[in-house]
């Protein structure tokens, strides 16, 4: 062995456990859970006529951050969703995902979505800026607007992928699937098929 | 060698996280807006009949999914240490990251050896080549969903190089300028948005001449200029602001990464980039909402040396410190640093440029357009695009089991300038097994476009097909002038084309082989449908469904027609010896013949219908012909046959019904028409009969 390996090996190994030790320690913003800070709870309108919007279906999804040597992969953890009731309101309890979630689980990304309508969070009326935490709490009004023609109505289901979210949406988002293939079919696009029929 | 891998192994150690640019949901959301901007939607439903579009479901996901899909994996461990591409480098061998650790993003991408399977650009055009050609649907259909993810791949390249760690040689860790993008996109949806939608001051979109820059010969795939153009040199950072550039080469030059702030003058050539550097920015303070309150942050302010307008970095406080009390500086290390409104400003230029370079690679993927017109009989297609093309067209087509098959004899091998087209060419629909769709095939080129050697362009083509009925006469050949011939699609009785037969008796017709019936209405008093021969039926459900076999080598199907008639027997008057009856409701008959010494045997008859109907005698069908108030004429017999009556000639076909009268009278006259004796007979009839109604051929 060189005098080469015999210093600089050891040396490099050392560096290696130390490198591997930094990669534990990721957290730099408040993307993590910090504790458990659901129920989500919110109410979803027409922003147009302000009317409730019942059957919208709101989804949270919590993504984990896991750390291997030499790599971070983000990956779904959690998936849940709730529909809106006659008042337009939902209630969507976390606590069994959030008191349980392993570390690196961050806060959970939202959808919201019904046919016809843009959806959360990028096409809602309100709220709009800072979208953090506002189903925290006391909740928050979604105003959806109702999407116009047939080709704006395909460009908007087209950004909404369901696999993004789970890679058994049929089983993990049964009213999210119902509703962008009752969409789909409104407007003349191929369904998902059901598992069953795959 | 050993040195080499250890080495690799503690660069390796050392990048724990962070190499992966914009986080993978990042990556996602950039991918689906430059698939929404790009033309694939629109070449997906009109150049190859998928009318979802980047909806189309294949394998339970939509395409634009599988496009997502391969954004993500992309970052897949080990693969994110081949996403760097320092543009300074000597050599794009030697631009990847720590130089050589990992492949610079551009080989990357063009490496058809990464893995098994391959990611690269090459493997994206042999596998959309193989989604348009394959046997079977299954196998195409996976084709088309891994063309998809690889292209998700390819763009995530590109997006990379709106990344500064990727173009700066820099693996950084802990929260960074993607952790903010990211956390932008779910807790700032709005301002996220608007960054993928770009801004009138940031388009993004790179020059389109990014496309004929001369290629490298390590990647030699023109989209190698999209990440680098080899513009930026390191000491003409003005030009970085051109639309022709490489993305990475902007980037490089423009901003900063977390470990790599004014490093101009580094003394690690990995790690000194000279720009931006201290001239090319300004200090000036800013407003910055910390908590509930509102301070002053003082930043450097991007104001020359390529793009301008920005926060570029924080002034380190220690800098504050040592200006106010005028000490020496070279004591005391400033830290500028990225704070998250240096990030914000970052993202509003580089988000919609790797959305805007992702577009473009796209289109660059499907940006050949070609087009097949004409007809079997003389056919031709067209480079539509704005390049030259030199290669293979070939054409396919679907059978009933989804099937995917080459025309045989459908291959040409042409170079053609951009507009050009070849014309004049033949083929033969194919039969065995028939399509499913009769005329509809999909025109696939293969070969180099502009400077890429080895490009796939499909279209899918309706190539009409011809042939040429031709009528005679069966019983003596002369041919039918001025008949209406139609050709009809068997599965939906719709008439596929029309025409009327020339001189010779022929007409030329569009017809769908293996679907394709021929109707000719008038030539006999009933419609007929072409069986066979010298055979027709009356319905379409009879016809003979016409087969390229019917044709000669000129494409001829020549149909002799029996012309028909209806005969019937008919008695004589003994008196008059004229037809005892007629089919003339008010008709009549004169005659003087001379019997000599000035005198005439006078004859007249007249004749009279009650009711005259032809009943078939197969199902008993009644046609009236004549009679009733005001009849003056009767219809022809033959009216009441049927196409299929033609194979019967000689045969009886029904009976005529007759209740008819007439008056035969018979007597001498003299030259003034007067009386000469008693008539020879004066008889009067009415009776009803039924007479046998024979097919005749004329």
């Amino acid at each position: 062995m060189t005098l080469w390996l015999r210093v600089t090996a050891p040396c490099l190994c050392l560096l290696v456990v130390c490198s591997m030790a930094l990669a534990q320690n990721p957290e730099g913003w408040d993307r993590y859970l910090d504790k458990y800070r659901g129920p989500y709870r919110g109410q979803v309108v027409d922003a147009d006529t302000k009317a409730p919007l019942a059957g919208a279906v709101f989804v949270a999804l919590w993504r984990r951050d896991r750390v291997y040597p030499f790599h971070i992969v983000t990956e779904n953890y959690a998936v849940k969703e709730i529909a809106t009731d006659s008042d337009g309101r939902f209630l969507l309890e976390a606590r069994d995902v959030e008191e349980g979630a392993p570390r690196r689980t961050r806060r959970p990304e939202f959808l919201i979505f019904l046919p016809g309508y843009g959806s959360f969070p990028s096409f809602q009326k309100a709220p709009t800026g800072f979208l953090g935490n506002v189903f925290e709490g006391s909740g928050t009004t979604v105003e959806l607007p109702r999407l116009g023609g047939r080709e704006e109505r395909r460009k908007h289901l087209l950004r909404i992928g369901p696999h993004s979210f789970s890679e058994t949406p049929f089983k993990d988002l049964p009213e999210l699937m119902r509703g962008i293939n009752q969409e789909s079919i409104a407007i003349g696009v191929s369904p998902y098929p059901t598992p069953e029929k795959q | 060698m050993m040195r080499k891998v250890l080495l690799t192994v503690v660069a390796v150690a050392l990048l724990p996280i962070g190499t992966g640019a914009y986080e993978i949901p990042t990556h996602e959301a950039i991918t689906q807006a430059a698939s929404e901007r790009s033309v694939v939607d629109q070449v997906l439903r009109d150049n190859l009949g998928q009318g979802d579009g980047l909806g189309l479901r294949i394998r339970g996901q939509r395409l634009i999914e599988w496009l997502a899909q391969g954004a993500r994996r992309e970052d897949d461990f080990p693969r994110f240490l081949n996403h760097f591409h320092n543009p300074l480098a000597s050599d794009w061998s030697q631009a990847g990251l720590g130089g050589s650790i990992g492949q610079s993003s551009i080989l990357w991408g063009q490496n058809t050896s990464q893995s098994a399977p391959s990611w690269s650009w090459q493997n994206a055009r042999q596998n959309y080549f193989e989604a348009l050609t394959r046997l079977s649907k299954p196998d195409r259909d996976a084709s088309l969903a891994k063309a998809f993810e690889t292209l998700g791949r390819q763009i995530h390249l590109i997006q990379d190089a709106a990344s500064p760690g990727h173009t700066r040689n820099d693996p950084h860790i802990l929260y960074n300028y993607e952790t903010l993008i990211d956390g932008m996109r779910t807790r700032e949806a709005s301002a996220f948005e608007g960054w993928l939608a770009g801004t009138p001051d940031a388009p993004g979109a790179p020059d389109l001449g990014w496309r004929s820059l001369d290629s490298n010969a390590l990647a030699p795939v023109a989209v190698a200029r999209l990440i680098d153009a080899d513009r930026y040199g390191g000491g003409n950072p003005s030009v970085t602001t051109d639309a022709l550039v490489g993305l990475a080469e902007y980037t490089n030059a423009n901003f900063f990464s977390e470990d790599r702030i004014f490093t101009e003058n580094d003394t690690n050539l990995q790690k000194r980039f000279p720009y931006p550097n201290r001239a090319s920015a300004t200090e000036q303070d800013f407003d910055v909402q910390i908590g509930t309150a509102t301070v002053k942050r003082r930043y450097f302010v991007k104001t020359g040396n390529g793009a301008t307008g920005y926060r570029l970095a924080t002034v380190g406080v220690l800098r504050d410190y040592h200006q106010r009390f005028n000490l020496d500086w070279t004591r005391f290390r400033e830290s500028p640093a990225l704070d998250e409104a240096v990030y914000r400003d970052y993202a509003a230029r580089l988000v919609p440029r790797a959305v805007a370079y992702s577009t473009a690679l796209l289109d660059y993927f499907f940006r050949g357009q070609v087009i097949a017109f004409g007809n079997d009989v003389s056919m031709g297609f067209q480079n539509l695009g704005e390049e030259a093309i030199d290669g293979t067209f070939a054409l396919y087509y679907d059978d009933a089991s989804e099937v995917r098959r080459p025309v045989p004899g459908a291959t040409w091998a042409r170079a053609l300038a951009p507009g050009a087209l070849v014309e004049g060419l033949q083929l033969s629909a194919p039969t065995s097994p028939p399509a499913r769709d009769p005329g509809k095939y999909l025109l696939v080129f293969r070969g180099a476009m502009g400077s890429e050697v080895d490009a796939v362009v499909g279209k899918q083509v309706t190539i009409g097909s011809v042939i040429f009925p031709r009528l005679i006469k069966r019983k003596d050949g002369t041919p039918f002038r001025g008949y209406v011939v139609e050709a009809i699609d068997v599965g939906t009785g719709q008439v596929l084309s029309s025409g009327l037969t020339d001189e010779e008796g022929k007409a030329r017709l569009s017809w769908k082989p293996g679907r394709t019936a021929l109707f000719i209405p008038s030539v006999n008093l009933f419609p007929m449908f072409w069986v066979g021969g010298a055979t027709f039926s009356s319905g379409i459900e009879g016809a003979r469904v016409v087969q390229t076999t019917d044709l000669d080598p000129q494409r001829h199907v020549t149909i002799a027609i029996p012309v028909i008639s209806a005969e019937w027997p008919e008695r004589i008057e003994a008196c008059t010896e004229r037809p005892l009856f007629a089919h003339a409701p008010n008709g009549f008959f004169r005659q003087s013949v001379p019997v000599g010494d000035g005198l005439f045997d006078f004859t007249s008859i007249t004749y009279g219908v009650n009711l005259i109907t032809f009943v078939r005698g197969d199902n008993g069908q009644e046609l009236p012909l004549c009679g009733g108030e005001g009849s003056t004429g009767c219809v022809d017999p033959a009216a009441g046959f049927v196409a299929d009556d033609v194979n019967r000639v000689g045969q009886v076909a029904g009976q005529l019904v007759r209740d008819v009268r007439s008056n035969h009278y018979r007597q001498l006259i003299d030259a003034e028409s007067r009386p000469i004796g008693e008539p020879i007979c004066l008889n009067e009839y009415e009776e009803v009969e039924v007479v046998p109604v024979t097919v005749a051929e004329r």
